[in-house]
């Protein structure tokens, strides 16, 4: 047995997964490999954060249920992405899983067996053909495969097809729909008039959270200065004024660093005296905004 | 405490000679007090002309014949101040510290009437209702005024402008970014900036208003009008001839006297009444036009083009047109041309034997073409994605 096969072992002893002899063994060798032992220290030592530290992280409270939520979301989507010619035996995936499924077509493939035997005649239910929505177009079309003398063939592709959806801003549906806007799509018009929308709303976590990204992030400087609009008056709360102090340092542009300033005010000495040099050094500082945080820095 | 230097040069000749003499024999640098007092007697028409270091410049119109100024601020040691006084105008200058510690404001009393001439190189600016000319510039800081009789030119690097109405040009720049906001203009208007919304009113003369980012509204422009954002929608209610770009966002015009040029590279565009020429261009939205001119003299030609989206045109039933109207369709949908008048159905590639037109090559795509009362202006509508329709209306 190699030190590779030996480090397989280690995890498995550190986890008291291993029998009575090859634990035995794993000891005698330990004592003579020094490479086996640095692997033996480091395992027990991610071992002991993993299982021994844990009283200092912060787990949201409602981790579980989000986690839980993501998982079912996620089986969702695998549902809804199978394609109606996808078995799920036949995906060549050798999980557990794969193994009951198969199992479990087995059986039914013998109980089917000896149904048809039977003179008694059934309807035979045909495959759906694949269907195509009215309006859809389709574009970067792929030929995955193709078997002339069958003719059966794969295609893949992306389908794209008019949607049309009415609701209201306080349906999570519609502001899931405009946060993915704001995070995702390229188009600057887009996305402001997704700040626009959710601006009224940004007292919700996830909404406070993608203004945040956004008066950071966007290339616009219209949709930046927008989203820092929507968050002036969060401008006492920690993580906005995090953010603001972060824009007030960092932001190219002078317009929304002067309104930065402004939403801040009144800055703490501190922040104040950190914003002050991080403007000196500045390619090209504003004076404005030097001589209100000087202010800031004297107190008023 | 009184701390106001007056002087008063005989004539204009002399006023340059009286000026090196002030500078020579009068430097009037005064330390400031917490409340700094100065005073000049201006005429009607003069102008006061005020140049700081920094601090916000706040005028206050309510004054008679004189300027008087008072500097407020809690940190006042190691301000400098100079004053000097002609026949026709007032130079204020200040001077401040390499660092103030504490608000600093410049408070300005002068004649309604008078012009105004403000640079402050950081600090905002506000200005109460003037019947005279404004200029008024700042390195950062928003400007605020009332109404403005003359003409006014507003320039900061960062921060909002905000003014009433104002009767004669306006030329007002954020260049760092801020919002634009302003009401009536008797004259042209340029309005620039770098990021944020802007609104105007009614602007008697041309518009030219650009963002960086921001929905531009303007009331009125009776003149022609050039309005270009970089995000955001273009709301227009009248306005001649009209050039109108946003990378994303609606444009909407009520009513245009004269051409429209529109493009969006996503986001509709309707123009509800134009009286000449209409050119719309759109990534993915679509676009409803309606051609109402005054005559049918001169060039009425229009082009509506949408990648992916719906074409509504109306068109006065005696408009003498050529139309050619392309609509290309979904996967499996059959594309819509739909007119009030006979249209023939061409295909889109003309040089295939009869029969394979609508089979071959683009034939998925539908091509319909019309010659209307003689023909004359050309009509050309094309959607890749979506419907067209054409209505006749009697004017």
């Amino acid at each position: 047995m190699n030190c590779r096969e030996r480090q397989h072992d280690i995890v498995l002893f550190l986890y008291d997964e291993l029998s009575g002899e090859a634990r035995q063994d794993l000891r005698a060798h330990l004592d003579g490999c020094e490479a086996c032992q640095a692997f033996h220290r480091h395992e027990k030592q991610l071992q002991f954060e993993l299982t021994e530290d844990f009283s200092d992280w912060e787990v949201p409270a409602d981790l579980l249920v989000e986690s839980r939520r993501e998982l079912s979301d996620s089986l969702d989507r695998i549902d809804q992405g199978r394609q109606w010619w996808r078995f799920p035996g036949m995906t060549g995936v050798l999980t557990r899983m794969r193994a009951l499924e198969s199992v479990a077509l087995m059986s039914m493939g013998l109980a089917l067996g000896v149904y048809l035997s039977n003179p008694i005649e059934t309807p035979v239910l045909q495959p759906a053909e694949p269907s195509i929505p009215q309006n859809a177009s389709l574009t970067n079309l792929r030929i995955i495969e193709s078997d002339p003398d069958t003719g059966d063939v794969e295609l893949a592709g992306d389908m794209v097809q008019p949607m049309r959806l009415s609701g209201n801003l306080q349906d999570q549906a519609v502001r899931q729909i405009l946060v993915e806007a704001l995070q995702s799509l390229s188009n600057p018009g887009v996305r402001l008039r997704a700040v626009e929308l959710l601006s009224p709303n940004a007292r919700d976590p996830k909404i406070k959270e993608t203004l945040m990204d956004t008066l950071v992030n966007d290339d616009n400087p219209g949709i930046r200065l927008e989203a820092l609009q929507a968050l002036e008056s969060f401008s006492q709360e920690d993580d906005v004024r995090q953010v603001l102090k972060y824009v007030v340092e960092t932001d190219d542009n002078p317009g929304i660093r002067v309104q930065a300033v402004e939403a801040m005010a009144p800055m703490t000495q501190e922040e104040a005296m950190e914003a002050v040099i991080q403007e000196a050094v500045r390619e090209v500082p504003n004076e404005y905004i030097r001589m209100r945080q000087l202010q800031f820095v004297g107190g008023n | 405490m009184n701390l106001s230097r007056k002087e008063t040069a005989g004539t204009a000749r002399s006023r340059e000679r009286g000026k090196r003499a002030l500078l020579a024999a009068l430097p009037v640098i005064l330390a400031i007090q917490p409340i700094a007092f100065a005073e000049c007697p201006i005429p009607e028409d003069g102008t006061l002309f005020v140049r700081v270091d920094g601090g916000a410049l706040v005028v206050d119109t309510s004054g008679t014949d004189t300027v008087t100024v008072e500097v407020s601020t809690a940190a006042h040691a190691g301000i400098a101040f100079e004053e000097l006084c002609f026949d026709d105008h007032v130079e204020i200058s200040g001077t401040l510290p390499e660092r103030v510690y504490a608000p600093l404001d410049w408070r300005i009393r002068v004649p309604r009437s008078i012009n105004l001439d403000l640079l402050t190189f950081k600090g905002s600016i506000r200005i109460a209702p003037t019947d005279g000319n404004v200029t008024a510039r700042t390195t950062g800081g928003s400007v605020i005024a009332g109404d403005i009789g003359g003409n006014a030119a507003m320039i900061t690097q960062g921060g909002s402008i905000v003014v009433g109405n104002i009767d004669g040009n306006a030329e007002l720049r954020s260049t760092g970014g801020g919002q634009i906001e302003i009401g009536d203009i008797g004259g042209n208007a340029e309005l620039e900036t770098g990021a944020g919304p802007i609104t105007a009113g009614t602007v008697t003369g041309r518009v030219r208003a650009e963002t960086g980012g921001g929905t531009i509204r303007i009331t009125e422009s009776q003149g022609q009008l050039e309005a270009v954002t970089n995000a955001g929608d273009i709301l227009i209610g009248t306005s001649g001839l009209t050039h109108a770009r946003t990378a994303g966002g609606n444009i909407v015009v009520e009513i245009v006297h004269g051409p429209f040029v529109g493009r969006t590279e996503l986001g509709d565009i309707r123009v509800e009444h134009a009286e000449s020429y209409i050119e719309a261009t759109v990534g993915a939205g679509d676009i409803s036009a309606r051609l109402v001119p005054s005559s049918l003299n001169g060039d009425l030609h229009i082009n509506l083009t949408t990648n992916s989206g719906n074409i509504h045109l109306e068109i006065p039933e005696d408009l003498p047109a050529d139309i050619e109207a392309r609509a290309g369709r979904g996967v499996q949908s059959a594309p819509h041309i739909r007119a009030d008048f006979p249209m023939e159905n061409v295909g889109t590639q003309p040089n295939l034997p009869a029969g394979l037109s609508n089979s071959f090559g683009r034939g998925r795509d539908s091509r319909r073409t019309a010659e209307l009362n003689g023909g004359g202006n050309a009509v050309e509508l094309e959607t890749s994605r979506g419907s067209i329709q054409i209505r006749q209306t009697r004017q």
